[in-house]
């Protein structure tokens, strides 16, 4: 029989052993969490406060950068831009993805063919897609004006005009992200319990109804992660931008993170970069959550 | 901080062409002997999509001066050229040998990425060549007082026009003795999917470029003289009139073609007055287009007639580990024979004295650039700031350009950009 | 029970599709495969004609004849079989590590007790909505301190960090009853051995899902390629391609040659892999 301490004893130690093991196994992880995730957060903050440091020593400005921030108009509007892409691109991926996810749940042949060729362009780096679409928007022979000019005897200008090169990126960012979401919401529909339907049926309710009364709030966790994931994804938009547009005309496809990278770049401002970096880090963050509240109380 | 004295500059470009320094081409050879060995890099952007090859033949005549140096030829994207350049200096091994122009070198020199070669180009072995630079072109690669790199190549950047619109048109002769005769032709030739005139637009085409030489013939420049504050100042009305120019809807819709695509147009008949660059006479020749077509220089402006220019330099890296080989290099590619035959090649201006005649010799097009527009030439401030001013100071004018504000508005929008960077 | 069998094998959403909905569906999904495709028909067409016959209007769709010279240049003057070497090694060295790496964290997460569980749980979970956008400046100088700048150690060791893969592997390894590994500890077995033998077998369909995920997205990546990495030898094909197009004249066919076998490593990887691509597992990547 084990005294009341010896028994502490070896329970202490077996659960020091069990938290050695458990770290094992964490440690990979977490040294890569720490080093290219945790630290490069916190050292935003510090370099915010900072000026040069890529050619030339970093040296401290205090608030300089951050009075910058607030008084820069690009700021303002690169966050705009951002936002608003965000509030195209979003609602309209998602309803098209849902009416070709209906659509695939509906037909009986040729599924899989659809599939593949829906899914298809979500293979592929959205540069390409933004290279591509140098072509299908080009004024002359771009498909696209190609069939405008057929209706409306104009060619349009897509990526010249003020007000429809941020559409015309989110035009590209639907294209390239349409099929990923139809999949998702597809395996979503299917997973969805069957009785429910038939019930329904037996009840005369029709297909609207049912696509109403029934899948959408059914699907409500599905939308709830794709629209968070989709928030994340969409406020980082830079690879589409820096092919398409760099920015233009006349800022209006100037996104926080191609502004992150010009200040770092070809402005030679790490400090600045940084402190745009740590605004677009807590938007997010804040969208996030605010997102999170939402969809939690309408639950 | 030295700042250049402009008008001296553009008084010897006048003689780069004019002097005859009677090329007697013997740089290639007159160091050789082979005593050195080890790697280097050299780093440069593409004037052509043969840049490789043409870079490899120049250092295979390296190979036969100094055999035991390997030299490694790698390119950076001109549109991201201060990302990779950046990265490649502060990964703390750059490349030995840096082509970089006039528009950036001036931040790398004033952080101490490159090496002050004040001393390898004063050296006395070396005066002769030195001597077939002209001065202008080192005081563009002077900074802080020292010199940041040897002048090789110019740029210039030039009208295209289609001889074959302008002359249906009745304005051949006339089209560019003003800015108003300029518009009547770029009228009288737009219709029937034909556009008169076009100008890049677009920062990321670096359209400044087609607004400056209309700038610099009305007397001002970005900077004032002591490059204290914005020198934009009598450049209204030269803005106005580009303005005007889309107004008039004689371009192509306003940003919707990049500059290469304007280029397409203009190859296939459908532009008659391009704004480009030289290195496209060398797409020009090699696939003729089915109209005549010739360079061209924007018509004279209240104070003068100018062109743009640009200019390169070969640069060390501070940094390097093989500055003897890196120096021998950068002698050999700015020697005569090989500089001249690469700009020959790749359909660029060269600024030495001594090689100028008897180039382009089955190139028209070139040699009248060479002749006709290198004196001109007013090139940019090398202010180290200058690359943000100019993409700063861009979106007024594509507004401007849509109708949104007049030459005076723009230029006070950017005066005030620019006074913010550089005060 | 019959009955319930009948119908439960049908989609659900169409119990009784009729006909009008039936083609509707149709013509959607036929307009859809439309504009999916006719981008890359564009550059499939552009990449087979000589640059001159490029710029015609109305364009020739399909070229009289086949020119080869645009491919021939691609690998013949530019760097694109390396950049293509270097995209599929980074690639497949990032996705088997990450696998290991992730799968050991999700193991520890779903299966041990530890102190800081929860804290390290919670970390994971907001660490996910950090954008990486906008750690480039900070990355950019860890990196550079590491000396590792422009270099593939530059590219590879960054992408481990992606707190999605664990948290996606963890909700793999809860949903597996606990029995077995339970009655295994008793037999003796040490959780490296639970880890490896029974864990790991069981969960096979999340870790193929999660490396399509990671080698996508590295296969996809851009930003970062073009900040950490300045030579063009090492350089990968998103920022390779891009980079044909700074050009004086930029070559349309040649991009497109470029564009299109680029597609090529991702169709290939899709196709053999298409079961789990359109599996309902996605699905539970996202949800995490």
């Amino acid at each position: 029989m084990l005294s009341t301490t010896e028994h502490r004893k070896l329970r202490l130690k077996a659960r020091i052993r069990q938290n050695l093991t458990a770290y094992a196994f964490l440690a990979p992880a977490l040294i890569f969490f720490v080093l290219f995730l945790a630290w490069p957060v916190v050292a935003l903050l510090i370099q915010s406060f900072q000026t040069g440091g890529i050619m030339s020593p970093a040296k401290y400005v205090g608030l300089e950068n951050w009075r910058q921030t607030f008084t820069d108009p690009l700021v303002v509007k690169s966050i705009r831009n951002t936002v608003v892409y965000s509030l195209m691109a979003i609602p309209a991926v998602f309803i098209i993805a849902m009416i070709l996810a209906l659509s695939l749940n509906t037909v009986r042949f040729g599924q899989n063919t659809f599939k593949t060729i829906i899914y298809y362009p979500t293979l592929q780096p959205i540069l390409l897609a933004a290279l591509m679409f140098t072509f299908v928007l080009h004024q002359d022979f771009g498909i696209l004006n190609i069939i405008l000019r057929a209706i409306t005897g104009e060619p349009v200008n897509f990526l010249g005009n003020r007000n429809l090169a941020l559409p015309t990126i989110a035009m590209v960012e639907v294209w390239k992200g349409a099929g990923f979401w139809t999949l998702l919401f597809l395996a979503g529909i299917q997973s969805l319990p069957r009785d429910l339907y038939h019930a329904a049926e037996l009840d005369g309710a029709g297909p609207g109804r049912r696509f109403f009364q029934l899948t959408l709030p059914l699907l409500k966790p599905t939308f709830f992660f794709s629209f968070i994931f989709a928030t994340i994804v969409n406020l980082q938009i830079f690879d589409s931008v820096f092919v398409l547009t760099d920015g233009g005309p006349v800022n209006a496809t100037v996104t926080t993170t191609w502004y992150i990278y010009r200040s770092l770049f070809t402005f030679n401002e790490p400090g600045y970069g940084a402190t745009l970096s740590f605004v677009l880090v807590i938007l997010v963050l804040a969208l996030t959550a605010v997102q999170t509240i939402l969809f939690r109380e309408r639950r | 901080m030295k700042h250049l004295p402009f008008r001296k500059i553009r008084a010897a470009s006048r003689l780069l062409s004019s002097a005859c320094l009677c090329g007697v081409l013997t740089a290639g050879t007159a160091w050789a002997d082979g005593h050195l060995s080890g790697d280097i890099t050299m780093i440069k952007g593409p004037h052509s999509a043969d840049e490789a090859k043409f870079e490899a033949m120049i250092i295979d005549d390296f190979k036969s001066v100094e055999p035991n140096v390997d030299v490694t030829f790698t390119t950076y994207d001109w549109a991201n050229m201060n990302a990779e350049l950046t990265t490649g200096f502060a990964s703390g091994n750059p490349a030995d040998v840096l082509y970089l122009v006039d528009l950036i070198y001036p931040a790398y020199a004033q952080q101490g990425a490159l090496h002050d070669m004040t001393g390898l180009v004063d050296s006395a072995d070396w005066a002769d060549e030195r001597a077939e630079i002209p001065e202008f072109a080192w005081a563009l690669a002077e900074q802080d007082g020292g010199t940041w790199g040897v002048p090789v190549l110019g740029a210039v950047y030039n009208i295209y026009i289609n001889k074959d619109l302008l002359a249906e048109a009745g304005v051949l002769d006339t089209w560019d003795d003003s800015y108003a005769a300029m518009m009547d032709a770029a009228k009288k030739t737009t219709g029937d999917g034909v556009h008169g005139f076009s100008v890049r637009t677009r920062t990321g085409d670096f359209a400044f470029w087609d607004w400056l030489p209309y700038v610099h013939n009305a007397g001002a420049d970005l900077l004032n003289d002591d490059w204290s504050g914005c020198g934009l100042a009598g450049a209204e009305a030269a803005t106005q009139f580009l303005i005007d120019m889309h107004a008039a809807g004689v371009t192509p819709q306003i940003g919707a073609l990049s500059t290469q695509e304007q280029f397409d147009l203009f190859k296939a008949g459908k532009i008659a007055i391009y704004h480009g660059e030289t290195p496209q006479i060398g797409a020009l020749i090699a696939d003729p287009p089915s109209f005549e077509w010739d360079v061209a220089f924007a018509p004279p402006g209240e104070v003068g007639q100018t062109v743009m220019g640009n200019f390169g330099i070969l640069s060390m890296a501070e940094a390097s580990g093989n500055k003897d080989a890196a120096w021998e290099f950068i002698k050999h590619w700015a020697s005569g024979p090989q500089v001249g035959r690469f700009a020959e090649q790749v359909n660029l201006q060269v600024v030495r004295g001594d090689i100028v005649d008897g180039m382009f010799a089955e190139n028209p097009a070139m040699q009248k650039i060479q002749q006709e527009f290198v004196p001109r030439v007013q090139g940019i401030q090398p202010h180290p700031q200058i690359l943000k001013i100019l993409q700063s100071i861009w979106p007024v004018a594509e507004s401007a350009y849509r109708g949104d504000l007049n030459g005076e508005e723009t230029i006070a929008q950017m005066c005030e950009i620019i006074d913010g960077i550089v005060q | 029970m019959s009955l319930r069998r009948s119908f439960t094998n049908r989609p659900i959403a169409s119990l009784q599709p009729t006909g009008a909905m039936m083609l509707t569906a149709y013509v959607v999904l036929c307009f859809a495969s439309i504009v999916s495709l006719t981008p890359f028909l564009y550059i499939l067409s552009t990449s087979i004609k000589e640059t001159n016959s490029l710029f015609t209007y109305p364009p020739d769709w399909i070229p009289a004849s086949i020119y080869w010279g645009n491919f021939q240049k691609l690998f013949g003057e530019t760097n694109f079989a390396r950049w293509t070497l270097n995209t599929l090694f980074i690639g497949i060295a990032i996705t088997l590590l990450k696998l290991i790496i992730d799968a050991m964290a999700a193991f520890a997460l779903a299966k041990l007790e530890f102190f800081g569980k929860n804290l390290i749980s919670v970390a994971l979970l907001l660490a996910v909505a950090v954008p990486v956008a906008a750690l480039v400046v900070p990355l950019f100088f860890i990196i550079r301190s590491m000396g590792l700048l422009n270099s593939y150690w530059a590219l590879i060791l960054p992408a481990l960090t992606n707190p999605l893969g664990i948290l996606m592997l963890r909700s793999f390894i809860v949903s597996l009853p606990a029995d077995l590994d339970h009655s295994a500890r008793l037999d003796g077995a040490s959780e490296w051995q639970v880890f490896s033998q029974m864990t790991l077998p069981l969960i096979r369909p999340g870790l193929v899902v999660h490396a399509i995920f990671t080698f996508m997205l590295q296969y996809t990546s851009f930003l970062w390629p073009l900040v950490a990495i300045q030579s063009d030898k090492k350089q990968v094909l998103t920022v390779g391609i891009s980079s044909l197009k700074s050009n004086f004249v930029v070559d349309w066919g040649l991009i497109s040659a470029a564009s299109l076998l680029a597609t090529i490593p991702i169709t290939l990887l899709f196709l053999a892999l298409q079961k789990y691509f359109l599996s309902q597992n996605m699905s539970g990547a996202i949800k995490g």
